[in-house]
């Protein structure tokens, strides 16, 4: 009798216990997710640019290079050729560049909420450092335009 | 004050430490507007160095405190060799804000994912090339 009164309450908490770190895995799985769609966003703005503006072409490609790295972070293994539609880029080189600043900016502001959204230290780490690696691109975008 | 969160505050002001005795020396071989953007830098890494030595006091955790002295690699004796230990310094602090992002939750977190921002963006700003996970 006292083995299963003590015993009740304790696998009633590994249930609980369990259920809420699954919870807390899919929420982080989810979290992959959109991030790399939103790294995949990126990737094909940074492809149709240089596409449009084939002499920017040295110089944007270390960002989509880095963003292709961003992405198999989030999602390892998955192949690089997204789904996406990439965004129309403007006509004029400077607007094109100012363009992607905006979104590295944005997407740098993006990364600090879905770090705090992590549940898992290590992909709290990750996005961290994606979140640094992005307000480089935009801080570096800002100049020589 | 959870173990992941000591060490990580612990590393952290260890690099903040380093960063105020590198801007020292950076500052001295530097002139104008980039002597000014030194002092700028030496301010932030102050402020975010007594920030952590408050933080562990608050949680009654000793305080670690500072070299006499930091290894900087090479002599700093002119504009480049200071400028690249600005770039090294500041990159080297991204994985350690990161880290105490990871052992934070919260507001916490995220002030400490802004903070390996700056160091990020002022690596750049001193020349450095972005990267992909800074560090």
């Amino acid at each position: 009798m006292l083995g299963v009164a003590a015993a009740s309450p304790l696998l009633l908490a590994t249930g609980c216990g369990s259920s809420e770190s699954d919870a807390q895995a899919d929420s982080d799985e989810q979290l992959r997710e959109d991030v790399a769609a939103q790294e995949a966003q990126l990737i094909a703005a940074y492809g149709a640019t240089i596409a449009k503006f084939p002499a920017l072409s040295d110089r944007l490609k270390p960002f989509r290079d880095q963003h292709i790295e961003h992405k198999q972070r989030m999602v390892p293994g998955e192949s690089s050729t997204p789904t996406v539609t990439a965004p129309t880029i403007p006509d004029a080189q400077p607007a094109a560049l100012r363009s992607l600043r905006k979104a590295e900016r944005d997407a740098a502001s993006d990364r600090v909420t879905a770090c705090e959204k992590a549940n898992a230290a290590q992909l709290a780490r990750s996005l961290a450092l994606i979140a640094a690696s992005e307000s480089q691109h935009s801080t570096s975008l800002t100049g020589g335009s | 004050m959870t173990e992941a969160e000591v060490s990580a505050l612990r590393a952290a002001l260890s690099g903040e430490y380093a960063a105020t005795y590198a801007y020292g020396l950076i500052g001295a071989q530097l002139t104008g507007a980039e002597q000014q953007r030194a002092l700028a830098a030496l301010d932030s890494h102050r402020q975010h160095r007594d920030t952590i030595r408050r933080e562990l006091a608050a949680a009654s955790v000793p305080v670690p405190a500072p070299a006499a002295v930091y290894d900087t690699g090479v002599r700093i004796d002119s504009a480049p060799t200071a400028i690249n230990l600005a770039i090294e310094v500041e990159r080297r602090l991204v994985p350690q804000w990161a880290d105490v992002a990871s052992a934070k939750t919260g507001s916490g977190r995220i002030s400490a994912v802004k903070t390996g921002q700056e160091c990020a963006v002022r690596a750049v700003v001193w020349g450095g090339q972005p990267q992909a996970f800074p560090g």
